[in-house]
């Protein structure tokens, strides 16, 4: 429907266009200022998604370039009952709530640490910043050399000191090699949520600290009641960010273990680079990826539905 | 427990923790340092040492002359700066937009997007990123690893802006308007000296996320001469047995420069974020 | 009225800004600095693993190419090294949007795989009538021939056999080389006794499924059997003699997990594990390949009292032959240069230098034992089946891993496995549906 000449003349028409003007002189800088973030977002992140949808539905196997075509919901199909798809899901929740949880617990108790007065804060902090300034490739290089079952220092170490009898091979046992991922995952990661804690706990007003402590608050109560309200949000965030990029992540594991021992710590992100560039199987990595997304979504969609009706039966206590 | 004793106890036991923490942090790092220095002798053995009689800059020495490593780190130097200037640019005015003019229908919604683009597994994201590149031609060139690592970036940027810009309060802003100043002077003028901090904090963050990127880094980029430093690394892991010293010499040079630029803009960082506290 | 003014500066800073930074990142970034084309020379693109940093056999291959360059300024290869893994992936992503380069060096798994792709350029017309054709192994060119045609320049062949430390043989008291699997195991008991670590395997990397591979046909079966219509299938779960012999080959590896003669650790041993261990004398055994040779020109005092024999073997006496390859990727735009690089690679003058004691050059052979050891095994070599053997090499490595971690019995790890490999049969299409 293009605009006609004699549409120019109807007033309805004269009426929208100076609303679509008013609507345009009121809100575009607010469209210019986001519209370069708007564009990335598009160009290259939700577009590569809807296409990844897209692919999810055919079959793009290169291996059989005559088959290409849409397949409906085979690829999904295929995913879910021939692969050890849910195993696989396991390992990625024990992977994401390890790393997730222990990121927190050692962000959070450094992020305390920090926030009190004491000699050499400055130099400490620096210091545990460290592990998320090396590259996570350089990161897992330095972890194989140093767990090395026949030449690492940390069973040298440990035999030393007479903790273990003999060497273990951390990344090669299966029992062990998710627990070594984690703590590995855990030492590049946790600097962000210290920075993060430690920034909202430093933004807590003094006053509310010093009127706890005139009520003879213990530490604990000092932080529990008072701080922590004010870590909240920070935490959410950071869970919630940090829940997606652990349980998508792919390289670290990879350049770690790249799945094994046997599928010891293969998560759905390994499953994909194994379709894609082993198989050969786009559609079905798509779709393997699409099941990732949806389940980050379910996941999000019931914690937050926990959440509220947590805070609903909560809420007439403070009153009863 | 009279209250002076209880203090001593609480801060020797935060002494005591930080140290081992500190160790945590540095252990890995010490090691690496440790084993680049020491001659191969003393790299393979049955009682590895932190310490090393006979240190030697023979494994650098090896990086730098048997590769073009100061190329790598040129290219990676070029790709990281201007994704942290891209991203900081863009990345400022949308966490501006999404705070101050988020009036305009849609604008508060990209803030959700924003985290929304985040459940995207990144090791599928490889494959239509490729044929993007492919299809703009810009496989093998800066341009194309700086718009991705933007791509990648001005998310988690923006949400980090966004939440220090909320703690802005609007009456500085209000002066400067009366003074007919208009929107983006206002951002240069008046926010961005403000906010100089967490700026500076959230483009270390860009930084490291472009010098570090490892899976993009080497499927966008299949020429010597576009190398980047950290896919480089694997240069050196070796065909047929892994020289850990070589390696590690490998690894060392690739952190020094992201050391460096911490060192650089430590002050700001902490403050920065501290001001930028989300809320 | 006082308004519009602003607006136009704004939105022409904002478009200045936007313009200059495309602009400056455009003509400064968007280009390589392309190699300047003179006259008629020609630049070929080679992605290959070696890299140039002190390991002399890769220097060596180097050297190789660095002769060619020299000799030939008109046709220069040109290589970017990337270890195997990335070049896979590279070329996968690359096939999809014809970005290949001119050649990349090749496992032996690959090729079916590339060649179902409709990847590789089919060299049997370059290469049929050429004199030299003879001076190749024939067994070589059998395992780069798909269909009647060659598609990839073999460049140097790995055929497994059985190195052992002489000196620790002595210690144990053994004066020969196990001829058979319950000889190696009761060799490998002497020397357990003897303190001395008997045997080594590898778990992961390409060199596991390789391995593996070599066990498998000694037995006498395959891990996929050609059928009458040309397809593939693994017969281990209908064909009883079959699987005897493939759960025989488990059983080797449960035997010597439980007899002390491999470790479980041994479970995650690379390839780069179980050369150096050997190699600095760790452990006494191991199936091995020639490219050992460039361990005794470096600082290993152990290399010195190694000898080499055929693989012990209950069955045949055959092995695995790995060829590795130079693939040449279809629409390359100088055939004809990359086919005269390609026969001048696998001429003695290049293979002296490259791959001295792996050639394919029949006329290659130094005269030492690994060169001589080595060479008379070639012909009792045997190549994968020509099927996609990427999925399937996965698999095989999740085998050997759960037989040595003892987490599934020979015979169950054997029916596991065929499923796998049919499965991985069928999503490539190779499946022939004939029991």
């Amino acid at each position: 429907m293009g605009i006609g000449p004699q549409s120019l003349t109807r007033n309805p028409s004269v009426l929208r266009r100076s609303k679509v003007w008013t609507f345009i002189r009121e809100y575009y800088v607010a469209y210019v200022f986001s519209g370069p973030a708007i564009l990335f977002l598009v160009g290259l992140l939700f577009v590569p998604m809807v296409y990844v949808f897209y692919l999810s539905f055919r079959q793009v196997n290169l291996l059989l370039p005559a088959a290409h075509g849409f397949v409906g919901w085979q690829n999904y199909l295929y995913v879910l009952q021939s692969e050890p798809f849910w195993l696989y899901v396991r390992h990625d929740v024990v992977w994401t709530l390890g790393s997730v949880l222990g990121e927190y617990a050692v962000g959070m108790t450094t992020a305390v640490l920090l926030d009190q007065k004491i000699v050499g804060r400055a130099f400490f902090r620096g210091i545990i910043i460290v592990p998320w300034l090396v590259p996570i490739a350089v990161a897992s290089v330095v972890w194989t050399w140093i767990l090395d079952p026949s030449y690492g220092i940390l069973d040298y170490l440990l035999k030393q000191i007479g903790l273990m009898p003999t060497a273990v091979d951390w990344l090669g046992t299966p029992s062990l090699a998710m627990l070594s991922i984690i703590f590995i995952n855990i030492w590049r990661s946790f600097p962000l949520y210290t920075l993060m804690l430690l920034a909202s706990l430093q933004a807590v007003p003094k006053d509310e600290i010093d009127a706890a402590l005139i009520d003879g608050a213990s530490a604990f109560q000092r932080f529990w009641m008072v701080k922590f309200p004010y870590l909240k949000i920070a935490s959410i965030v950071l869970v919630g960010l940090n829940v997606m990029w652990v349980f998508n992540n792919f390289s670290f594991i990879w350049l770690l273990t790249t799945g094994g021992p046997i599928t010891a710590t293969t998560t759905p992100a390994i499953e994909i680079y194994q379709e894609a560039f082993q198989s050969f199987n786009f559609g079905d990595a798509a779709a393997l990826a699409v099941l990732m997304i949806l389940l980050l979504f379910v996941t999000f969609a019931i914690v937050r539905a926990l959440f509220a009706i947590w805070q609903k039966v909560r809420a007439p206590r403070p009153i009863g | 427990m009279s209250f002076v004793v209880r203090r001593r106890v609480a801060s020797t036991v935060t002494y005591v923790l930080l140290g081992l923490f500190s160790i945590y942090c540095l252990f890995p790092v010490a090691w690496m340092v440790s084993t680049a220095i020491k001659p191969a002798s003393q790299v393979r053995t049955d009682h590895p040492s932190f310490f090393t009689g006979q240190p030697t800059l023979i494994n650098f020495l090896t990086v730098l002359e048997h590769s073009q490593y100061l190329m790598y780190a040129r290219n990676s130097l070029i790709v990281s700066v201007f994704t942290t200037l891209l991203s900081l640019t863009i990345s400022v005015f949308a966490a501006y937009a999404i705070v101050r003019l988020s009036q305009a229908p849609g604008v508060r919604q990209l803030g959700s997007l924003l985290l929304v683009s985040q459940a995207t597994p990144p090791v599928l994201l490889v494959i239509p990123i490729f044929f993007i590149m492919s299809d703009m031609n810009l496989l093998n060139t800066y341009f194309g690893l700086i718009i991705t690592y933007t791509a990648l970036g001005v998310p988690v940027c923006t949400w980090f802006l966004r939440s220090y810009l909320s703690n802005i309060p609007e009456d500085i802003e209000e002066a400067a308007r009366i003074d007919g100043c208009s929107r983006v002077s206002l951002v240069f003028r008046v926010i961005l000296p403000i906010s100089l901090p967490s700026v500076v904090a959230t483009g270390v963050y860009a930084f490291v996320l472009a010098w570090g990127s490892f899976t993009f880094g080497y499927t966008l980029v299949s020429s010597n001469a576009m190398r980047l430093v950290t896919p480089a690394l694997s240069l050196f892991t070796g065909l047929w047995t892994v020289e850990w010293g070589l390696l590690m010499a490998a690894a060392v040079l690739n952190v020094i420069p992201v050391a460096i630029l911490y060192i650089v803009v430590q002050k700001y960082i902490v403050g920065g974020l501290v001001a930028g506290a989300i809320k | 009225m006082a308004r519009f003014p602003r607006v136009q500066s704004k939105a022409t800073v904002l478009g200045l800004a936007a313009a200059l930074t495309l602009a400056g990142l455009g003509t400064g970034f968007m280009r390589v600095p392309a190699a300047t084309s003179a006259s008629k020379k020609v630049v070929l693109t080679l992605w290959w693993p070696n890299a140039a940093n002190g390991d002399p056999s890769e220097v060596a291959v180097y050297d190789a190419l660095q002769l060619w360059n020299k000799n030939n300024p008109n046709i220069q290869v040109q290589p970017t090294v990337m270890p195997y893994s990335q070049i896979q992936t590279k070329v996968t992503l690359a096939a999809t949007t014809h970005q290949l380069p001119d050649m990349a060096v090749t496992l032996p798994g690959l090729i079916s795989q590339y060649y179902d792709m409709h990847i590789l350029d089919n060299l049997s017309p370059y290469l049929n009538g050429w004199a030299g054709k003879s001076q190749v192994y024939n067994a070589v060119w059998r395992a780069v021939t798909i269909n009647g045609k060659i598609m990839a320049m073999p460049q140097y062949t790995d055929v497994r056999a059985l190195l052992y430390h002489t000196n620790d043989f002595a210690k144990a008291g053994i004066t020969t080389p196990p001829k058979t699997w319950a000889q190696l195991i009761a060799d490998g008991l002497k020397l357990k006794q003897k303190g001395i670590a008997p045997y080594g395997i590898t778990g992961t990397g390409v060199r596991e499924p390789q391995e593996l591979f070599a066990y498998i046909v000694e037995s006498g079966t395959n891990i996929a059997n050609r059928m009458p219509d040309g397809k593939y299938r693994n017969i281990w779960a209908t064909n009883s003699a079959a699987l005897k012999d493939a759960t025989a080959v488990f059983q080797f590896y449960a035997t010597m997990r439980k007899d002390g003669l491999i470790t479980a650790q041994q479970a995650s041993w690379h390839w780069k594990n179980l050369d150096s261990n050997f190699a600095l004398g760790n452990i006494a055994m191991a199936q091995e390949g020639p490219w050992m040779a460039t361990y005794s020109l470096k600082d290993y005092p152990q290399m010195k009292n190694v000898a080499i024999a055929p693989l012990p073997t209950d069955n045949k006496p055959v092995t695995f032959l790995e060829v590795n390859t130079m693939s040449v990727f279809k629409g390359a735009k100088h055939i004809k240069d990359i086919v005269k690089f390609l026969k001048w690679w696998v001429s003695p003058a290049a293979q002296k230098i490259a791959y001295p004691s792996e050639s394919v050059n029949v006329h290659v052979v130094p005269n030492t034992k690994w060169g001589l050891g080595f060479a008379k095994l070639i012909n009792t070599g045997r190549p994968f089946p020509n099927v996609s053997m990427s999925s399937i090499e996965q698999q095989m490595m999740y085998a050997v891993q759960y037989v040595v971690l003892n987490q599934k019995t020979p015979q169950a790890t054997a029916l596991w496995l065929s499923q796998q490999v049919n499965n991985d049969l069928q999503a490539s299409g190779e499946l022939s549906p004939q029991k």
